[in-house]
This record gives C-alpha cells, sequence and structure tokens, in this order.
C-alpha cells in the first residue's frame, strides 16, 4: 500500500466516475463497427434510435426514483396497462386524444397510487413496485381477455408518422429529454429530488417535504411509462396484453450504466440518455449478430452486475 | 509492578484521534469487590477509557494488568474471555429472541456433535442463573416484552453466567425509573459481595454516593484524583471535574440588547418538560446540562423536528404554531444541527446546492431556479463565512470540519433568521474555525438575532451567553446571569437533583 499506488487507484477512479459512462460508449460503438458490417447503415441507425425510445422514456423517470434511493420494478407491466388501455379507447372511440389521454391517466393513477402508498405506510418502493407489476399485469389481461387489441385506425401515427420528416417518435424523445434535463437541473423539484436522495434526514431539516417530492418523482416516472406504454403499442398498431416484459430491466440497466448509483442522491440526464444508447447498440448489434435471445439476456444480466460493481467500487476509491 | 490488591489497573494510558488526544496518561485502579465510580464532564474521557477495557479501541502508550496478569485485549471477544463484561448505556437486546436466547447469544450450548442448539440445555442454565439472581423472568419469554430495566437485569445475568470479575456499567440508570433503580442496585449489591468488581460511570451524585465505595475522577483525558467515597463531597467532586483553566479567549461583543424575539412558556416534549425564557434580540442564551438534560430536545422541538406536547412559543409576542420545519422556517427560526453529517448536510452535493437548499424559494420563480442569484448569494455567503473551498462546485464532503460547519451555518444565515438556534456549533471542529464561528455568533446577535446555543464546553457555554439556562434531566435548574455564572455553579445545578423553588 504505497502512496503512488493509491494516488494512481484514485485518479482511475475519478476519471472513470466523470467520463466512463462516455468510454464505455465509445468503445461499444467501435466494437459495434468493427464486428457489425451494416451496423453504420442510415437505416439501421434510424432502428437503433426507433428501438431505443420507449426504454430511454422510461429510463428517464426512472431516474428520478432512482437518485431518490427508490426504484420502480413495474415499469415494463405498467406500460403494458396504460398502451392497452389507450388502444382500447382508441378502438372504441377512434379518437387519437381521447386514447392518449387515457393512456396517460393510467400513469397517473398507478405513480400517485406508487408515490402515495409509500410515502404513507413507508413501505419500502421495490416491495410496493413488485406488487404493482403483478396487479397491472393481471389487470391488462383481464382487461383484454389476453387477446391483443386491433382495428385502430390512425393509432400507429404515433409510433411510425413522421412530422416534416421527422419520425413523431423522435421528436417526443427529445422533448422529454429536455423536459426531465429542466427538471432537474433548474427546478427546485430537481434540486430536492438530489437533497432527499442524499440525506433524507438533512432535507427535511432543510424544510423540504421530502415525502411530496417522493410522490412527485412517481407521478412523473408513471407519466413517462405510461407515454411508453402508448409509443410501444402504436409502433406495433396493436395492444398487446403480453408487451413489454423485462423492459423495466433494460431500463434500470440504462440508468445504472450511465451513473445514477443505485445508492441515491447523484445521477444526471445525460448519462441516462448514453447508458440508453449503450443498451440500444448493444441490442441491436446481438440482433444483427443472429445471437439467440435467450444468450442476450445472460449477456444483460452480467452488465448490469458489472456496473453495479464499478459504481461500488469506484465511490469506495473516492472516499 | 502489579499490586494484588488491585483486580485491574490501568496505567498511564494514552489514546489519540485524529487531531484529539482523547486520554493522556489517565490511570484507574479497582479492588475486587467493590463498585469503582469513574466520574467526569461530557467527553471527558470516560467511554473511552472504557471502550479500551472493554477492547473496542486499542491503546497508544500504557499498560493494563487484569487479575495480576498484563492484558492486550485487540477486541470485545478478548475482554470476555479475560472476565470483562460492559453493560453499555444503549442496549442492543434482540427483541424478537427468547430471554434466554440472548443471554446466550453466540455461545449457545451445542448438541448432536456440535450441529444443534441444545434449547432444553440453555432454558435450564438460564432458569438456574434467574433462580440464583433472584430474578423472576421467563426465559421463554420474548426479550422485547421487558422493560430497560429488565432488559439491564438480563445483561448482568448474562456477565454473570460468563463469570465475568469484572464488570463496567456505563450510565445504567439513565433510562430507569426510581424503583427499578433500587431493584438495579440490589443486584449490584449481592454482585459486589460476591467479589465482583464493578467501574460504575454516572453523572449523578447521589447515585455515586449510594453505592460507590471508591471514586476516580477524569477530566480532558487525565487522571486528576482518586479515593473513597468518604473522602468527598459533592462540591469537592464537582469542582474537581470542572477545574479546567479556560485558555481559549472568546470574542464575546458588546451588544445593545432589544426587543423579546421568541419566548417559551411551558414548553414540553419528549425528554423535557416546563421550559420557560426568552431570548432578546442581540442575545445569546446558552443553554448548560449534561447529555441527555434535555437541550437537544428543546431545539429540535422549537425548531420543529420533534412536536412539542404542550405549551406555548411566542415569535415576537404571537403565538406560533410549529409543526413542521416549513413552520418554523416561515417564522424566521433556523436551527443548526449538533450532526452534521446526519442531518446539517447532503454530503455528495455541492457547496452550492447545500448553501442554498433551505432558502431556494428566494431566489426561484415558479418555474426554475434563477441560477444567477443563487451564484451570487453563495458567493456573498462563502466569503462572509470564510469557506475554505477550491469553487462552490466542490463536493461539500471534500471540505474539512470546520469548514463543512461553515457550510451548515452559510445556508441558515442565507434567510431572513430571527432566531438562531446552534446545537454543539464547534464540536469536532479545528481551533481555528472554532474561534471564527464564535466571530460570527458575535456578528450576528450585533444584527439583531436572537441566538440559543447548546453547548457541553462549558469555556464555550460561559464564554459566550449572556444569559445560561441549566438544564437538569429535562426540567430547568436556573437561569443564570453572565455575571454569576462559573464552571462550578453551573456544574452544581447541571448534577444535583432538582429543588423546589
Amino acid at each position: 500500500m504505497n502512496n503512488a499506488a493509491l494516488a494512481g487507484k484514485w485518479d482511475l477512479a475519478a476519471v472513470y466516475r466523470k467520463y466512463g459512462t462516455f468510454i464505455i460508449f465509445a468503445i461499444i460503438f467501435l466494437l459495434a463497427s468493427f464486428f457489425t458490417r451494416n451496423f453504420f447503415s442510415q437505416a439501421n441507425l434510424t432502428n437503433v434510435v426507433r428501438q431505443m425510445v420507449v426504454v430511454t422514456l422510461l429510463a428517464l423517470g426512472v431516474t428520478f426514483v432512482i437518485i431518490l434511493g427508490h426504484i420502480d420494478v413495474s415499469l415494463g407491466s405498467v406500460m403494458a396497462l396504460a398502451g392497452c388501455i389507450s388502444a382500447e379507447v382508441m378502438r372504441t372511440t377512434q379518437s387519437l386524444w381521447l386514447a392518449v389521454f387515457a393512456g396517460l391517466a393510467v400513469g397517473v393513477v398507478v405513480g400517485l397510487i406508487n408515490g402515495y402508498t409509500i410515502t404513507y405506510f413507508t413501505i419500502p418502493a421495490f416491495i410496493m413496485t413488485l406488487a404493482m407489476t403483478t396487479v397491472a399485469r393481471g389487470s391488462v389481461l383481464l382487461f383484454t381477455g389476453g387477446k391483443p387489441i386491433t382495428r385502430l385506425g390512425s393509432f400507429s401515427v404515433i409510433g411510425q408518422g413522421r412530422v416534416a420528416g421527422i419520425p413523431i417518435v423522435f421528436v417526443i424523445l427529445a422533448f422529454f429529454l429536455v423536459l426531465s434535463w429542466f427538471l432537474l437541473n433548474h427546478t427546485r423539484f430537481g434540486r430536492y429530488i438530489y437533497a432527499v436522495g442524499g440525506n433524507r434526514s438533512a432535507s427535511i431539516a432543510s424544510g423540504i417535504n421530502a415525502d411530496g417530492v417522493v410522490r412527485k418523482a412517481f407521478l412523473f416516472n408513471g407519466i413517462l411509462t405510461a407515454i411508453a406504454g402508448i409509443v410501444l403499442m402504436s409502433r406495433m398498431n396493436s395492444g398487446q396484453p403480453a408487451a413489454g416484459i423485462g423492459y423495466e430491466f433494460d431500463a434500470i440497466t440504462a440508468v445504472v450504466v450511465g451513473g445514477t448509483s443505485l445508492a441515491g442522491g447523484n445521477g444526471t440526464i445525460l448519462g441516462t440518455f448514453i447508458g440508453s444508447m449503450i443498451i440500444a447498440v448493444i441490442n441491436n448489434n446481438l440482433n444483427l449478430l443472429n445471437v439467440n435471445s435467450y444468450w442476450q439476456q445472460i449477456v444483460k444480466g452480467i452488465i448490469i452486475l458489472i456496473a453495479v460493481i464499478i459504481d461500488v467500487r469506484t465511490k469506495r476509491a473516492a472516499k | 509492578m502489579t499490586d494484588s490488591n488491585y483486580v485491574l489497573e490501568m496505567l498511564n494510558i494514552v489514546k489519540t484521534f485524529p487531531g484529539v488526544r482523547a486520554l493522556d496518561n489517565m490511570s484507574l485502579r479497582v479492588r475486587p469487590g467493590t463498585v469503582h465510580a469513574l466520574v467526569g464532564e461530557n467527553g471527558a474521557g470516560k467511554s473511552t477509557l472504557m471502550k479500551i477495557l472493554s477492547g473496542q479501541y486499542a491503546i497508544d502508550e500504557g499498560r493494563i494488568f487484569f487479575q495480576g496478569r498484563e492484558l492486550h485485549p485487540q477486541n470485545a471477544a478478548d475482554a470476555l474471555n479475560a472476565g470483562i463484561s460492559m453493560i453499555h448505556q444503549e442496549l442492543s437486546p434482540i427483541n424478537d429472541m427468547t430471554i434466554a436466547e440472548n443471554v446466550f447469544l453466540g455461545r449457545e450450548p451445542m448438541r448432536a456433535g456440535g450441529w444443534m442448539v441444545d434449547f432444553p440445555k440453555m432454558y435450564r442454565d438460564t432458569e438456574r442463573l434467574f433462580d440464583k439472581l433472584g430474578v423472576t423472568y421467563n426465559p421463554r419469554a420474548r426479550m422485547g416484552t421487558l422493560s430497560v430495566a429488565g432488559m439491564q437485569l438480563v445483561e448482568i445475568a448474562k456477565a454473570i453466567s460468563r463469570e465475568a470479575s469484572l464488570i463496567i456499567m456505563d450510565e445504567p440508570t439513565s433510562a430507569i425509573t426510581e424503583t427499578e433503580v433500587e431493584i438495579l442496585f440490589r443486584q449490584i449489591n449481592e454482585l459486589r459481595s460476591n467479589g465482583v468488581a464493578i467501574v460504575y460511570i454516572t453523572h449523578k451524585m447521589d447515585e455515586i454516593f449510594a453505592i460507590a465505595d471508591d471514586i476516580t475522577i477524569i477530566r480532558d483525558g487525565s487522571f486528576i484524583s482518586t479515593g473513597a467515597v468518604a473522602d468527598f463531597d459533592s462540591q469537592k467532586l464537582i469542582s474537581m471535574m470542572v477545574g479546567r483553566t479556560i485558555t481559549e479567549i472568546f470574542p464575546k461583543t458588546a451588544v445593545p440588547i432589544g426587543k423579546e424575539i421568541i419566548r417559551l412558556e411551558n414548553l414540553s416534549g419528549k425528554g423535557f418538560s416546563d421550559v420557560s425564557f426568552t431570548v432578546r434580540a442581540g442575545e445569546i442564551v446558552g443553554l448548560a446540562g449534561l447529555v441527555g438534560a434535555g437541550r437537544t430536545e428543546i431545539a429540535r422541538a422549537i425548531f420543529g423536528l420533534d412536536a412539542a406536547r404542550s405549551g406555548k412559543i411566542f415569535v415576537e409576542g404571537e403565538e406560533v404554531h410549529i409543526g413542521t420545519v416549513r413552520d418554523s422556517i416561515r417564522r424566521g427560526i433556523a436551527m443548526i444541527s449538533e450532526d452534521r453529517k446526519q442531518e446539517g448536510l447532503v454530503l455528495q452535493r455541492s457547496v452550492k446546492e447545500n448553501t442554498s437548499l433551505a432558502y431556494l424559494k428566494q431566489f426561484s420563480s415558479r418555474l426554475k431556479i434563477d441560477g444567477k442569484t443563487e451564484r451570487e448569494r453563495v458567493r456573498e455567503m462563502i466569503q462572509l463565512l470564510q469557506v475554505k473551498t477550491s469553487s462552490m462546485d466542490t463536493q461539500v464532503s471534500t471540505l474539512s470540519g470546520g469548514n463543512q460547519q461553515k457550510v451548515v451555518i452559510a445556508k441558515w444565515i442565507l434567510g431572513d433568521v430571527k432566531v438562531l438556534i446552534l446545537d454543539e456549533p464547534t464540536r469536532g471542529i479545528d481551533v481555528g474555525s472554532k474561534s471564527e464561528i464564535h466571530r460570527l455568533m458575535g456578528r450576528l446577535a450585533q444584527q439583531g438575532m436572537a441566538i440559543i446555543m447548546i453547548s457541553s464546553e462549558l469555556p464555550e457555554v460561559l464564554g459566550m451567553s449572556d444569559r445560561i439556562v441549566v438544564m437538569h434531566e429535562g426540567r430547568m435548574k436556573g437561569i443564570i446571569a453572565r455575571e454569576e455564572a462559573t464552571q462550578e455553579t453551573i456544574m452544581h445545578m447541571a448534577v444535583s437533583e432538582p429543588t423546589a423553588s
């Protein structure tokens, strides 16, 4: 344990903490271009971004929750519930606005239930959202009778349409990226998210309504989950009650790979965005390389494990 | 080297922590079959000494002899095996286990070749032990069903079952009632007559004279005096405990005292009752008392961190109802907590974010934070308090203790504060920052703030306060004016039983 070695180790940790996500992204991008010939084709890159929209929307919402030191494991099934209710309203009314409104309402209700139950009964968010996972999935299967909802008219315009040549999903993604960044960096709400996530008792002793902050974060997360669900169903032009399984895993992995600590108090929207791109590029390449989807799950499991280990190690080194 | 008259000899013990000499040439000699009271002020080093004896800290210098043999306890197990048991002030029983399971925790009798716990034997042994001690609890009852005193008796039983020849009791009566104290004392007498030595830490004078045979006094980590209890009276004890020389110069500035800012009327809450005093503009009122006298609890109730049970609080003559910290902030009350890391700072965030946290509203519109004004105000505060930081975006955890404390103070004086409560504002920080904080307190008083300061350091209380409220076991013992206050008068009020006045 000489000092030089310690200093070297610390520096590496500091560099990683600052630029780690970028470095990983660069490496994965390089590997992708090396292994996969048509990775850089415009068609494929557009496809990558299209595919990352849903996961990124989920990741943006859950970033707020994770910075607070909480978690949401119900994203996939809540997304299916919101998407299918939106699709059903579309089928019966043929009104796109009503359909979107109904989907959002599901997100709001779920977000409020999660937020209030967690803060009122002081139960772990993991347990609340674990319960919500099966409640939401059961509800959507009950609601649809397990069958896909079709004949949705113009519903697919959200997921597949373009405005001024730009895919609408890109506009949606850009809007929520900027909104999330703005909320987290330029509003009191964002500042309180970091404070409550970093030290709840100090926040309360500074006059912050910590429970209120948690409820608002779950509400925001619920709304983004609903939007992700609408986008997903619209892209498939049908309400698929079994869709969305495992999406929470991709979203949480994106957030953690993006440098947000599961312990709370730290994290950025830029990090989550890059983390989402990393996940999207990995998914895309494994598909292009015809890697068996079972193997893909194993790979992603290992990735989140490594990301958390690195987070823990660099934090210990910084101390 | 050793003297067979003593069961324990701790000789010339030195222990340093980074920046602090906690023990300096401290000695303690305990005779077998006696109760030995170890007395000293808050922070005198009693607990450190006992933690060394029970193997939780290693010593830097000095020697320990126990039952004639030199002892080098490396951990709690070493001390236990040697025959030293410690009963901590804060007990940590496992409430969901049975009493017997708690007694034999970590050394359960085994059967089936060490694969299974021999529960019948465990309960039998516990029953036998309790019979011997005259304890009537059912060994199969859940630990959580006992009172604090009951748990203490179980701890004592545990120590006896380990065949301890020395038991350390750290303020065993701080959480129990009068009748429970009697039960405890009966057990102590029993132990003593069986030849067990007891080191008894307490602040309560009457207990010392009721139970102890010998006394050792410690002050600022050093040995002061020892002797038979008959050679002391409470007056003599107190003057020996507090006789520290005031070496620091306190920059107390004479400030014109203005109108009344805050008034407490018969305020009661968890840990204190019937507290009334006022603080006027420009005045610094010190809250003195021993640890556990209810000082922090009063502050927390005024600030809305805990709810007051009854009584009234007036700010500038108007009665206020404080349920949460938000209420008190709105009334212009601010509190700098004694636990900087727990309740003061969000350590992984920046100096700027920490400084602006409590009054963020002041420089934000409905929509967003005005980043420019925020930086300006934070820069002003950093300059005013001379916080040493490379930039306001530096993570606050990387700052020194003194600078961290300045950030906490900056957070509160950024706002429009009328009443500032400081709980141990200079604990654990360097001398330079300490006197800067004292000067700042003077300046804030000059600006017309009403300041309430809690401090366990008597010189600080004496040096900074205009008036001193002395607390004892949750009650006010009296208010002393600056001119009349000495270490002895304060300590005397802080340790003795409340008198009807």
